[in-house]
């Protein structure tokens, strides 16, 4: 029995929603600021869900979307002027093509990214969700806990990079057991 | 370009710059150079800026976002600069979806006339039953597919396995912070303090400087850090005591809970526990683990590690560290006692001491609330405090508090000594917050609503003094009432003499007035309700009043700074001396006119103090008593 075609919001929303974070992390990267990020985000829903009827359910959403992402994203670095701090061509092309070389993999991040989190020490999950859930900057964490910016801005830092270096760890974990 | 062999840590600077929004052309430039410069750490940087994107999306979710995280995406807004590539642009789909087949053709005809043109006879030839026998067969088909759909859908609908969880990851939590005073943190920069009030989880550890720390485990046990201290939460039910002193209490009759097998005293730090069925709150400390049976106890460690105990309430369970030697020594010490445990020198085991408990020296539980109150009284502590020393005046007339009084929600008390004869009766209550926590006040506003007081009182000296917050002033020519003798300049249809009586009150023009009735004086303030930013705050005003045989004198305070006043002139003579009588607070009570049904000129505001001194404040008293109470 052939796959239906895809006709409503709800089978776009479960796939975006699916793969969103993949998306928004690829375009997070390829831009300096986080408001960029998030319009560009809303951008890609827009383009992906007016042309949802091109894509044949079973294939690759990922791939399709980052594409578009990645033409959304090389679209708003030619509006922007010219003193706007913004990654080069070069830059964007190379970090875009190995995200979507990547996609797969990506794929599990969010599920090993909870269970890094869940070895986290206390006081680093603390401040991660202060960071993070409380949605405060390294300025307001640093003021409310009356410790030096630094101090603050560094913990944060050496948090994300722990738990980046634990899911890559996990990733090559999982890839040695697919293999 | 040649990248320096240990770049990972300025990568991840670099990043880390970006997820917080810090970069600046250098650093986009240096990035660049590193991520375009190697493979491996472009990848670094991709993971690393996907785990942040990972977090951000997690973490804001409900604040206005959609999608758990990230902006609400309106799939009906076109933003304008979304766009569309054209069909064969350059647009590399890894899979590109087949071309569409043409939907099949239904697998049966369709019935129209028009199409089959009916032989005569059609109805029961050969034709007719193949065309109904199709029509069947193609309604089962239909049916089939339907089912088909409705079962794809499900699958469908069901969440794929890798779909992300709403839920953060769990933490094990097993109390909270209930009691902070004067908490001075570990100096050390790379200690991070919890946030004031947390959820207390696993594993953290609390250092104090100096001050006082409660925690209160989901169990019900209570523990009171003195710093400076270490504490570290080891289980549900207890933890780790390197250095200090703290306080536990744990009620007898405590429902069980799955605590933690206590580790060796002798070690140093707690490493994983284990749940044990033990149902016991216990500390441990580097020479002892103290176990509770019901009761509070304080444990005090010091820097060689000795261990000190002491039994305020029921018994406690000591465990020595037995140097690997044996079975430990376990003792039990009961109320008053206290028992010291110090590591053993030259090899041998601890040393035991059984001595008398220190209750003194520690702060107990239940004590903290209080503790605070006296290092940081709140405003309502300090008001209160001043308000019972002030009523012990000899020259206080009368002195309402407008506190709330639960038994008689009607009554205004009088707290001065003169007592309940002064008590006012309030018509129209309307009890609301006034100038600080815990304060009352009453609000005034509407024809009918006032205060009734009787003070039958003639004074030669006088000072009015009230906190008052206005909203808005009286329409013209009117005036907004604060304690308005009954009736005006005349004799009354009770033919009582009003001369004298007091009228101070706040008029359409922002002055403040203080009238004596029957043209025995008059007098304003400069206008102190002028302005937009005075209305809606709290101020105090005051006024002093000395009666002169041939000219009294007046002065008028707000917020304790001179703001009118002079010499009265009567208008008629002799002067009298000021009365009250039948009066009102916050309202008048016309009392000419015998049909009067309520009180009008209505403060529009509220009152939440008024004193009446049978004397003349000088400035000076007048500013402290402001200063005293003030919001």
């Amino acid at each position: 029995m052939s796959a239906q075609p895809p006709s409503d919001e709800h089978d776009f929303g479960r796939l975006f929603v699916q793969h969103q974070s993949r998306i928004y992390g690829f375009i997070r990267s390829l831009v300096v600021h986080r408001a960029d990020a998030e319009d560009l985000l809303q951008e890609t829903a827009s383009v992906l869900w007016r042309k949802f009827d091109e894509f044949l359910p079973g294939s690759n959403f990922s791939a399709w979307a980052l594409q578009v992402a990645r033409f959304q994203v090389m679209y708003f670095r030619q509006r922007q002027k010219r003193d706007v701090l913004q990654f080069s061509d070069k830059f964007v092309d190379a970090v875009g093509a190995d995200t979507i070389a990547e996609s797969d993999r990506l794929g599990d991040l969010q599920e090993l990214l909870e269970l890094c989190m869940d070895k986290l020490p206390p006081a680093d999950h603390e401040l991660f969700d202060l960071r993070y859930h409380s949605d405060l900057s390294a300025k307001n964490i640093a003021e409310q806990l009356g410790r030096p910016l630094s101090t603050v801005y560094n913990a944060i830092n050496r948090i994300r990079r722990t738990l980046a270096e634990c899911v890559e760890q996990a990733m090559n974990r999982a890839d040695r057991e697919r293999t | 370009m040649t990248v320096a062999p240990n770049y990972h840590s300025e990568l991840y600077e670099l990043a880390g710059a970006q997820c917080e929004g810090t970069m600046v052309a250098d650093q986009v430039a240096r990035l660049e150079e590193l991520v375009l410069g190697d493979g491996r750490l472009r990848r670094m940087y991709i993971l690393y800026m996907h785990v942040h994107a990972c977090a951000e999306r997690r973490g804001a979710g409900g604040k206005g976002r959609g999608m758990a995280g990230l902006p609400a995406i309106d799939l009906s807004v076109s933003t304008g600069a979304a766009v569309e590539h054209p069909v064969g642009a350059a647009v590399e789909l890894p899979l590109q979806p087949e071309p569409r087949t043409p939907s099949p053709e239904p697998p049966f005809p369709t019935l129209s006339t028009t199409n089959y043109p009916l032989p005569t006879p059609f109805v029961g030839s050969w034709a007719f039953s193949y065309m109904v026998a199709t029509v069947i067969m193609g309604v089962m088909l239909l049916v089939f597919w339907a089912m088909k759909v409705t079962h794809h859908q499900h699958i469908a609908e069901a969440p794929a396995q890798s779909a992300p969880s709403e839920a953060m990851p769990e933490m094990v939590f097993v109390g909270r912070i209930t009691g902070m005073v004067d908490v001075k943190w570990s100096d050390d920069p790379h200690y991070l303090p919890p946030p004031d009030f947390a959820h207390v989880p696993l594993e953290r550890k609390y250092i104090l400087s100096s001050g006082l720390l409660e925690i209160t485990y989901d169990s019900g046990a209570k523990v009171i850090l003195e710093g400076p201290c270490t504490y570290e939460v080891e289980s549900t039910a207890g933890g780790y005591l390197a250095l200090g002193k703290l306080t536990a209490k744990v009620a007898s009759g405590q429902w069980p809970v799955a605590s933690a097998k206590p580790q060796a005293a002798n070690q140093k730090s707690p490493s994983s526990f284990i749940l044990h069925p033990s149902s016991l709150f216990f500390v441990r400390t580097p020479t002892a683990i103290i176990t509770d049976l019901g009761t509070e106890f304080g444990v005090e460690v010091n820097k060689a590690g000795t261990s000190k105990t002491h039994v305020f309430q029921g018994r406690v369970e000591m465990r020595l560290a037995d140097g690997g030697r044996g079975e430990p020594l376990t003792i039990q010490l009961g109320v008053g006692e206290s028992g010291q445990v110090e590591h053993g020198a030259d090899g041998r085991g601890p040393t035991l001491l059984r001595g008398a408990a220190d209750a003194a020296g520690f702060v107990r539980v239940g004590q903290l609330a209080k503790l605070a109150e006296q290092l940081h009284p709140t405003p309502l502590c300090r008001w209160q405090a001043w308000s019972k020393e002030l009523r012990k005046r000899d020259d206080l007339l009368a002195y309402y508090d407008f506190q709330r009084d639960e038994s008689d929600r009607l009554v205004l008390r009088n707290r001065a000594a003169t007592g309940k004869q002064f008590d006012g009766r309030i018509e129209s209550p309307a009890w609301v917050s006034g100038r600080f926590p815990g304060k009352h006040a009453l609000r005034f506003g509407w024809a009918g609503n006032g205060v009734r007081v009787n003070i039958p009182i003639e004074c030669k000296q006088l000072t009015l003094l009230a906190w008052v917050n206005l909203d808005s002033l009286p329409n013209p020519p009117e005036c907004g009432g604060l304690l308005l003798s009954d009736g005006w300049n005349k004799v009354g249809f009770s033919r009582a003499n009003f001369a004298g009586r007091i009228h101070w009150q706040i008029r359409y023009d922002g002055t403040i007035s203080f009238t004596l009735d029957n043209r025995s004086g008059n007098m304003r303030s400069r206008p102190v309700f002028d302005n937009a930013e005075t209305l809606g705050h709290w101020h105090h005003l005051a006024v002093v009043y000395v009666y002169g045989p041939e000219t009294s004198h007046v002065v008028f305070y707000l917020d304790g700074e001179h703001v009118g006043g002079g010499n009265m002139i009567a208008v008629a003579h002799p002067t009298v001396v000021a009365k009250f009588g039948p009066a009102m607070i916050g309202a008048w009570w016309d009392s000419r006119d015998a049909d009067c049904t309520c009180a009008s000129y209505p403060l529009g505001g509220r009152i939440d103090e008024l004193m009446i001194f049978r004397s003349a404040l000088e400035a000076e008293e007048i500013h402290r008593i402001y200063e005293s109470a003030k919001p």
